[in-house]
């Protein structure tokens, strides 16, 4: 079964049984319980298996015939793995033989350390040149003698820098975590003290902590003016600087949503602001309305309070007048009227204006009386 | 201890053609036996028919893993000056290696593993076995250890080379409790890191539980246990997160509700200054209204009317406003019963000094409700301090502090430093207020009383007169003086002057002086 690399930083592992004597039901279950053993492994949860079916197996392998229902089971398994997680799925494997003791044959490709180095086009991913290490035992103690030969094939920068890089884009920094796994993998690999610290360095960019990252592009996204800003051109620039700077997407996307909430609120805030103008300005207009009101009320009172029976008028200009007269007349009224009209701030013209309003409106009642 | 490895190379490019191949065949053979210790190895060709014919397409031989190194760069060399495609085999024990590549540096990684020196017998063995024990227990037991050293011993290892290989296979930490202790110290590391992510500005949550599973993956540390270690962190974290959560809450409630409260205040205190505000405009309008006259004119009234009416202020306040203003600008009429003191305030203010003392009379004894009847000693007593302190206050004022019983007590306070016998002090008091001249042969010096001086030329004190002590003024204006010692000693008991010492009433002195 041929299989091509999904990506030149994994591996690749093939496990067939290699027994004589049938004992199907029990492989399969053995290339089952492997299989969930991978997936519980971190990283490795969506890993996709490749089964080999029973009746797929090379005959001179097998040495019988597939029974009815042989097709449903499994003698082996295939899947790809990332490169830094070579030793842990080995381990993995090791212990699960230890437990099946069975014989299978196992078969590792490992992309040549030119081709990892390289990071070969996405066009030759697919076949890049590989070490292929085969072995057949029963024996988890033969199976660790993979190891080293695997390990020693692998280009220790590179696969430390790409391990140091995953770690960056998903956490945009080192965490204290992230760093005990690379300080490990620097142990494995035999890399120096020195030569690590200029990997991270390279691995996390211009900047020394999310906490840079996050203050930077900030900054950046005060460019950022509206709401359409985020979603044209500008963004895409904005993307290649985050990606520039080594900001995980799930920052980046982080920080949009933030700087779009701003956004938002500012627009909300200009919006209540004009709305406050605006309700201000209808306020004056109300004030200004009830300050006449007012003073129409207060005249009225007075009006009434100072009423004596009056000879009908013959219009309305010499009844205005002589009610005019018959208030200031009495200094007490006269009193009254100087503070209603000081006390509304009233301009002559609104004065007279309303009280003409006013008397009118008696006058015409006067008549009906 | 040198072992054997088999090597298989064949030449698999399509494109070369048959007589190239077979030539390259020959030259590989060629070039590996010229190196040393490879002249006697046995090479044997591998073939395959092309265009018919069986042709040489590749060489398969053995030779000893310490020739591995030159081998490798031999070929690798071949491959940079020809890079055609070839595919290599490498047998090694059970394990076999091979890679299909037309470029030199592919072999390097190979190259660099047989270098490494961990691919043969005896690091090879020994390196398996205690990763075989370091994967299964974790660390390397005692027993382990002991077994391994049995190994390397067979295996003619040093013990050096086992310590390399040993560390090699148990990690940087090689104990159950160095891999726990170290765990458990990144994790608290990550969750510090968390916790210095929330005092700031905010970031976007991550799961940090897949780095620290593949770091236990990595130590070999059991699943269990770390996630155990990791629940306890993450639960600790959780715990704090929402306490300060709580806090945050609570103490975002309790600013809300004190802001509300302030708010509450503040608007009570608003409602509360502009009604004072009003009260203050209103008792400013008074003031303005009575500058001139005790009680306003009746425009004046009306804009008063007018005013109370437009800032809400109700008769009463009003009413009381304006009496506080009166009293301000013209002086108190308090009274202790009842006494309606604005007549007299009238009066004075109109400087109707003959009237005023009239009016005196009338109010003290309606004060004293004695009914025209005169004050005794006995009565005077009964005059309250705070209706004697009004009286007192309107003369004062209109007079300019000529009249008033102030200005009596002073009088008589300056005969009590002249006078030591009682009763010249006495006359001489009359005298120095001008209620009696210098008696003559033809004349105790008492006068009629519309022969006092009502007018501010009049001597200190010389009023309010105390005609209301007098049983009658036919005659002339005279006080019996015991009465006068009672007035006196209720005066300065009920408005003390500032260190005047008062003479203690004798109860023996009106015998003495009758």
């Amino acid at each position: 079964m041929v299989h091509d690399f999904n990506s030149v930083n994994s591996f690749q592992l093939a496990i067939t049984s290699l027994e004589s004597v049938p004992n199907p039901r029990g492989i399969h279950a053995d290339v089952q319980v492997l299989a969930s053993d991978i997936t519980r492994l971190s990283g490795l949860e969506h890993t996709t298996f490749d089964f080999v079916p029973r009746s797929q197996r090379h005959p001179s392998g097998l040495g019988t015939a597939p029974v009815n229902g042989a097709a449903k089971l499994y003698v082996g398994l295939w899947f790809e793995a990332p490169l830094d997680k070579f030793r842990v799925v080995l381990r993995c494997v090791g212990n699960w033989l230890d437990r099946t003791a069975e014989k299978y044959s196992f078969e590792v490709k490992i992309p040549s350390a030119q081709a990892i180095a390289q990071q070969i086009d996405q066009a030759d991913v697919k076949n890049p040149p590989a070490y292929t290490i085969t072995l057949a035992t029963n024996q988890a103690k033969k199976l660790a003698e993979l190891l080293p030969l695997g390990e020693a094939l692998l280009p220790p920068q590179e696969l430390y820098l790409t391990k140091a890089k995953d770690y960056v884009n998903t956490f945009g920094e080192l965490t204290p975590a992230a760093r005990a796994n690379l300080l490990l993998m620097r142990h494995r690999m035999g890399l120096a003290s020195e030569e690590t610290s200029d990997l991270n360095a390279r691995a996390m960019g211009p900047f020394k902590t999310l906490g840079d990252k996050y203050q930077h592009f900030r900054r950046e996204l005060l460019v950022c003016k509206q709401e359409s800003d985020l979603d044209s051109e500008l963004w895409q620039v904005m993307q290649a600087k985050a990606e520039t700077m080594s900001l995980p997407e799930a920052d980046t996307q982080f920080l949009k949503a933030e700087r779009l909430s701003t956004l938002r609120q500012e627009a909300d805030r200009v919006r209540q602001q004009r709305e406050a103008e605006a309700e201000a300005e209808r306020q004056r207009y109300r004030e200004q309305r009830q300050r006449l009101d007012h003073y129409r009320h207060a005249f009225v009172g007075l009006v009434t309070d100072a009423l004596v029976p009056l000879n009908l008028a013959p219009d309305a200009a010499q009844f205005r007048q002589a009610m005019m007269a018959q208030l200031s007349g009495a200094e007490f009224n006269r009193g009254r009227l100087i503070q209603a009209r000081e006390f509304y701030n009233l301009s002559p013209q609104e004065a007279d204006a309303l009280e003409k309003t006013v008397l009118d409106e008696l006058y015409l009642l006067s008549g009906l009386l | 201890m040198a072992q054997d490895i088999q090597f298989s190379i064949r030449f698999v490019d399509p494109q070369y053609k048959s007589d190239d191949v077979v030539t390259e065949v020959h030259y590989l053979i060629e070039d590996l036996r010229d190196l040393n210790g490879m002249s006697q190895t046995r090479f044997e060709p591998i073939s395959e028919i092309r265009d018919v014919a069986e042709i040489r397409v590749g060489v398969t031989f053995a030779a000893p893993s310490d020739l591995l190194g030159p081998i490798l760069r031999r070929l690798r060399d071949r491959l940079y000056y020809n890079p055609i495609a070839t595919a290599f085999c490498f047998k090694m024990a059970d394990i076999m290696l091979c890679i299909e590549t037309h470029q030199a540096d592919d072999l390097l990684g190979f190259i660099a593993a047989a270098q490494s020196g961990l691919l043969f017998a005896p690091e090879r063995d020994y390196l398996a076995e205690a990763e075989t024990y370091s994967r299964t227990q974790g660390e390397l037991s005692p027993t382990e250890l002991d077994n391994l050293n049995l190994l390397r011993q067979r295996l003619g290892l040093t013990a050096e080379q086992a310590e390399v290989l040993n560390a090699r296979a148990a990690s940087p930490y090689p104990t159950k409790a160095d891999k726990h202790r170290h765990f458990e110290d990144m994790t608290a590391a990550e969750f510090s890191r968390l916790r210095a992510m929330d005092e700031g500005p905010p970031f976007a949550s991550k799961d940090i539980w897949p780095v620290l599973q593949e770091l236990a993956e990595n130590l070999g540390l059991p699943f269990l246990e770390a996630e155990a270690i990791y629940q306890t962190h993450q639960q600790r974290y959780h715990d704090d997160t929402k306490l300060k959560t709580e806090q945050t809450t609570a103490k975002t409630a309790e600013d809300g509700r004190l802001s509300a409260e302030a708010k509450a205040e503040a608007e009570r205190q608003k409602q509360a200054q502009q009604t004072q505000e009003r009260l203050n405009q209103y008792r400013d309008l008074c003031r303005q209204t009575m500058t001139h006259a005790i009680y306003p004119s009746e425009f004046d009234q009306g804009r008063l009317d007018q005013a109370r009416r437009l800032w809400g202020i109700s008769a009463e306040q009003a009413l009381q406003l304006e009496t506080e203003v009166r009293d301000e600008l013209y002086g108190g009429v308090a009274s202790a019963t009842g006494v309606d003191y604005n007549r007299l305030r009238n009066l004075l203010h109109q400087q109707a000094w003959h009237e005023a003392d009239m009016e005196t009379e009338v109010l003290i004894l309606n004060a004293l409700n004695l009914d025209m009847q005169p004050v005794t000693a006995a009565t005077m007593e009964r005059l309250s301090t705070v209706d004697l302190t009004t009286i007192d206050g309107l003369w004062n004022r209109y007079s300019k502090g000529r009249f008033g019983f102030k200005a009596q007590q002073q009088v008589y306070r300056g005969q009590q430093q002249i006078q030591a016998d009682d009763r010249q002090r006495w006359l001489a008091f009359e005298e120095a207020l001008g209620w009696r001249e210098a008696p003559s042969l033809f004349s105790r010096g008492y006068k009629p009383y519309h022969d006092l001086t009502f007018s501010l030329e009049a001597p200190p004190g010389h009023l309010p007169t105390w005609r209301w002590c007098c049983p009658s003024l036919s005659d002339r204006y005279k006080i019996n003086l015991e009465i006068m010692a009672a007035v006196i000693h209720h005066l300065n008991t009920c408005m003390p002057l500032e260190t005047v010492t008062v003479p203690a009433l004798d109860t023996a002195f009106p015998t003495q002086i009758a």
